[in-house]
């Protein structure tokens, strides 16, 4: 029995030994992993920290990069905000530009030339890789800034760690951080480099792409402009140079243009670099009324842009120019100088002749001479005749445009008037000795509704005009037929075997509805092509008939008769051939009364 | 009015200042010479050769300004006076005659009959 006791118990001891080390070993198990767990809580703490410091900077990058697609500023914002969670000597970057490469390095500590060469050297090894070019020391545009340079720091460079520079796919450059410590750089740190250098490069993708299609938004609009713009950066490169802008001053209008090619093709009309410093440092729109530029007139407006963005509001851009075309209104404006001064020199010659004339017959040998007396009055009598019929031209004309040219339509029998107007020029004929006849389509409507006294006025004007071009000899028709709807005009005179001069496709009648035409063709000196495009032009005409000295009238006949003709809704219109004669028309709608 | 017996030539087309300044000069003794358009003025120019020539601009045919031109092309016509008679529009030609070489310039509308034919006699050294 005592022996039972004593195994019992020893069991239990066992038992108990047993389950202490088990419970021990358990306990040592759990403490490790308590351990490990806190471990694991503290590095997530860390990575939490650091994951907030990220999002903070990228933050703070994201806004300002926004305002901003200078790329050196970015990478320089970057720099900045760097030394707060990584050690360097120095930070640097490298970008690429079309003519250097921008080489910019930051000591956070100093270091010695020889570092830097060394930083150098690994970067242009860096860059010549990704880009798998050449790159020459000679090409480095280099600045140093941030701790000095001390020599018996002969520290290496023992930690060194690159980042391409991306935009838009593109490599323009690498950011580096080194160090004279070795072993620093591991991916952890790294990692956040990555995603700055990422997030800074994608928004100014993004940001890139947004301005391109803006852009090219702006570049559609104002290449459909007709006048012409220039826009430029603040340092003159052209943004945009429209088609009207470069046709103004002979520049292809594709491919690209530089500000020195306008200037060039400028010369000295027009100092554009000048205006767009001025225009920027007055921060006003200066504005050139008159430049001549092959040929043509120009009003040119040069402005300052200014920027609206909040940050940087008022900061200047650049510059717009503006061509806009007066030639146009030149024109009209010079004409009309012109209309002005040959009418009074018209009306001026006359009344001189009449002045000279009176003066002259105070004499007593001119009273006494009964034939050069005569011979005065006869001057005095044109003299006044030739002004009145300027005045009342210039009346009519006035009229018509004032749109108060008075037509009083009645049933008119047009044979007649036209006859009338015949037994008037006869005995003008006889004595030129020229052939005048009248030949009249049969089917003719009896009667018109028209102006009598206004048609007969177009008459006398065109038959008036056959006998100031038309030479001894010649001959006058005055035909009268009937127009059909849709018909060419030049054939209907054709195929009804009229004298005829064909006349150019502005005056023909295919669309004209049917009328009654009345057609006066001489055999006088014709009219030369350019002088045809002038024929029924108030200021041009009037130039025209002044200057040729031929005081044939005052060409403005012809304006006259287009005004009344029209206010019939009739279509008035000639063809000539130079040398051979003319054939002036006018047609008058028929409606059924 | 004793005879002056100098020649002069009047080319004008205006009629009626021609028919004036023809009868003045003739009155004061002069000989007259006329023309209407400046290809008959250059012809007797050289055939008569006028101690002055009493010019208009505007003519058709030819104008004052070729007319000019070509008479100043001539051994005898360089040196020959000329008054051009013009209107204050021709201004632009003005320019273009001084170097033609002209002696004096009279707007027609305000100078008299007498007026002209005071100058005349000025250039010609006539009393």
């Amino acid at each position: 029995m005592q022996n039972t006791i004593i195994i019992i118990s020893l069991l239990f001891s066992a038992l108990g030994v047993a389950m202490g080390i088990f419970y021990y070993w358990q306990f040592l198990h759990l403490e490790k992993q308590y351990k490990n767990l806190e471990r694991e809580k503290k590095k997530q703490q860390e990575v939490m920290g650091r994951k907030m410091y990220e999002l903070a900077i990228l933050k703070e990058l994201g806004e300002r990069v926004g305002y901003s697609l200078n790329i050196e500023k970015i990478v320089d914002i970057i720099i900045c905000s760097l030394n707060q969670f990584i050690e360097f000597s120095a930070v640097s970057y490298m970008l690429l530009e079309p003519e250097k490469i921008i080489f910019k390095i930051h000591l956070e500590k100093s270091v010695s030339h020889k570092f830097i060469d060394d930083v150098r050297e690994r970067m242009l090894k860096s860059l010549s890789a990704l880009l798998e070019r050449e790159f020459k020391k000679s090409e480095i545009d280099e600045s140093l800034a941030g701790a000095i340079i001390v020599e018996d720091i002969n520290e290496p460079v023992r930690s060194f760690f690159n980042i391409p520079l991306v935009i838009n796919e593109k490599v323009v450059g690498v950011l580096t951080v080194a160090h004279t410590k070795a072993n620093l750089y591991q991916e952890e740190e790294m990692t956040i480099l990555y995603k700055i250098v990422k997030q800074a490069s994608q928004a100014i993708s993004r940001l890139q792409e947004v301005i391109a299609t803006e852009q090219s938004k702006l570049n559609s609009m104002v290449a459909s402009m007709t006048d012409g713009v220039i826009m430029t950066d603040k340092d003159y490169r052209i943004l945009v140079a429209n088609p009207a802008a470069r046709l103004a001053v002979n520049l292809p209008t594709q491919g690209e243009v530089t500000i020195f090619n306008f200037i060039e093709n400028l010369g000295n009309k027009f100092d554009i670099r000048g205006k767009l410093e001025a225009s920027v440092k007055l921060d006003k729109i200066l504005i050139t009324d008159e430049v001549l530029i092959n040929d043509k007139f120009y009003k040119i407006f040069v402005a300052p842009v200014k920027s609206n963005l909040p940050m940087t509001k008022g900061e200047i851009l650049g510059g717009v120019i503006i061509f806009h075309d007066i030639t146009p209104e030149k024109e009209i404006e010079t004409l009309r100088e012109d209309f002005t001064s040959m009418m009074v020199h018209e009306l001026r010659s006359p009344l001189d002749g009449i002045k000279k004339i009176s003066k002259l017959m105070e004499e007593d040998y001119i009273r006494k001479d009964k034939k050069s007396y005569n011979e005065f009055i006869q001057l005095i009598y044109k003299d006044s005749s030739k002004m009145l019929e300027i005045v009342n031209d210039l009346l009519d004309v006035a009229k018509l445009e004032a749109g108060k040219l008075e037509i009083n339509k009645e049933p008119t029998n047009l044979k007649k008037i036209i006859n009338e107007r015949l037994d008037y020029y006869k005995i003008m004929a006889t004595e030129a000795v020229l052939k005048l006849d009248f030949i009249s389509d049969q089917n003719l409507p009896v009667e018109i509704n028209l102006d009598p006294q206004k048609i007969s006025q177009v008459l006398n004007n065109l038959i008036g005009n056959s006998f100031k071009y038309t030479k001894t000899g010649g001959e006058i028709f005055i035909q009268a037929f009937i127009h059909q709807k849709g018909q060419d005009l030049n054939q209907e005179a054709k195929s009804k075997k009229l004298k005829w001069f064909n006349v150019p496709e502005k005056y023909n009648l295919t669309d004209f509805p049917s009328a009654v035409v009345v057609a006066i063709t001489d055999t006088g000196i014709g009219i030369s092509e350019k002088n045809q495009t002038l024929l029924f032009n108030k200021f041009k005409q009037f130039k025209a008939s002044a200057l040729s000295g031929e005081k044939k009238g005052t060409g403005l006949g012809l304006v006259i008769a287009k005004g009344i003709i029209e206010a019939h809704e009739g279509r008035i219109g000639a063809g000539s051939i130079e040398g051979q004669g003319s054939t002036f028309y006018f047609a008058l709608p028929i409606v059924k009364i | 009015m004793e005879k002056i017996n100098k020649k002069i030539l009047i080319i004008e087309d205006e009629e009626t200042v021609l028919r004036v300044l023809v009868t003045k000069f003739t009155h004061e003794g002069f000989k007259v010479f006329e023309a209407k358009d400046g290809e008959e003025g250059l012809a007797k120019a050289l055939e008569e050769k006028p101690a002055l020539i009493l010019l208009d601009i505007i003519m058709p045919k030819m104008d004052g300004m070729t007319f000019l031109k070509r008479l100043r092309k001539d051994n005898w016509g360089k040196n020959v006076p000329v008054i051009i008679l013009t209107n204050l529009s021709d201004d632009r030609n003005i320019a273009e005659a001084m170097e033609g070489g002209v002696y004096d310039f009279l707007v027609k509308s305000s100078w008299e009959a007498e007026d002209v034919v005071r100058r005349v006699k000025e250039r010609l050294g006539i009393q």
